[in-house]
């Protein structure tokens, strides 16, 4: 089966100076809370189901602790527990409108990630690594 | 990519009674109007030329048979975004590009930003750190007051700690 995707945007790896020692696919997210609307950097990670941030934005978004349900989740060395809000509303290009999507936290995650969970299955990712680039599209029939 | 469709009745259609439609799809619509079209409950519906905006808003163009109040053009603004765009969310209105300016600036000023910031929590708006905290529920105070929108938040460690995980 042969499948033609028409890529529209393209996003340069991200190197954060002295700090990650190559280059990752970061993309900006941004998190819808009613009115306030925020943005944070993430790494597209397809080998994560679940999209996760650090426990600490909990508090930076104005997310309702009590809402939040906790799930023990094995880790490797052990278990943690995720936070996990049912419906946030978050967006990454090219999409052109947020979706609702579960998302976890997680005391002490260095680096936030996008899973394929609600995000993935409205785009089309792809990872050139030679080039350190990635490229999306919107999911679609035609595409 | 700026897509122009251009949709008008089908002449062989019992429905050639209702108006031509012309909807000008912005950048942000392009990939969504070039995949689907419109259904006969849409065309039904739809009783005037509407312009939609890449930021989702909708702009009666040209007046049709029927009027359309405001409040019908808001509802008909609704479906056609909700149609168009699955099970995306209508009721947000900046649809333009995230893009990744600000994240590139963070990146590439790291070092600086550690020196600076390091343990912190900031806020970067047009390539500037425009607020910073130790703790983030007190950056969330300082933007409540700057009257910014969206800002770049991040937590910038501290210069003696290790990269995560990801990065080896």
């Amino acid at each position: 089966m042969t499948k033609t995707v028409v890529f529209t945007h393209s996003f340069k790896y991200q190197l954060y100076e002295e700090y990650s020692p190559s280059p990752a696919p970061f993309v900006s997210v941004r998190i819808y809370m009613g009115k306030e609307v925020f943005t944070a950097d993430a790494l597209l990670d397809s080998g994560a189901v679940l999209s996760a941030f650090d426990y600490e934005y909990v508090h930076l978004w104005g997310i309702d602790e009590k809402k939040l349900s906790r799930v023990k989740t094995p880790v490797v060395g052990g278990t943690t527990y995720v936070y996990v809000a049912n419906r946030l509303p978050i967006r990454v290009d090219p999409l052109t409108q947020p979706i609702k999507c579960r998302v976890g936290f997680i005391h002490g995650l260095s680096t936030n990630i996008v899973g394929r969970l609600g995000v993935f299955d409205q785009l089309q990712v792809n990872f050139d690594e030679a080039e350190k680039t990635i490229h999306m599209a919107i999911n679609s029939p035609g595409n | 990519m700026v897509a122009d469709r251009i949709y008008a009745p089908d002449e062989n259609s019992s429905k050639t009674a209702l108006p031509s439609y012309i909807i000008f799809a912005e950048r942000a619509y392009s990939t969504a109007f070039q995949v689907r079209k419109p259904d006969e409950e849409l065309l039904e519906t739809s009783a005037a030329v509407l312009k939609v905006l890449s930021n989702g808003q909708t702009t009666k163009i040209v007046d049709q048979p029927a009027q359309l109040d405001e409040q019908e053009i808001q509802a008909l603004t609704a479906r056609i975004k909700r149609f168009f765009l699955g099970r995306a969310e209508p009721e947000y209105s900046d649809a333009g590009p995230i893009g990744d300016t600000e994240l590139t600036w963070v990146a590439n000023n790291f070092r600086q930003l550690r020196k600076m910031y390091g343990g912190e929590w900031i806020a970067v708006s047009r390539q500037a750190v425009i607020a910073h905290a130790a703790k983030p529920a007190d950056l969330r105070s300082l933007l409540k007051s700057l009257d910014t929108y969206a800002p770049f938040v991040k937590r910038i460690p501290a210069e003696d700690e290790h990269a995560p995980l990801f990065a080896l």
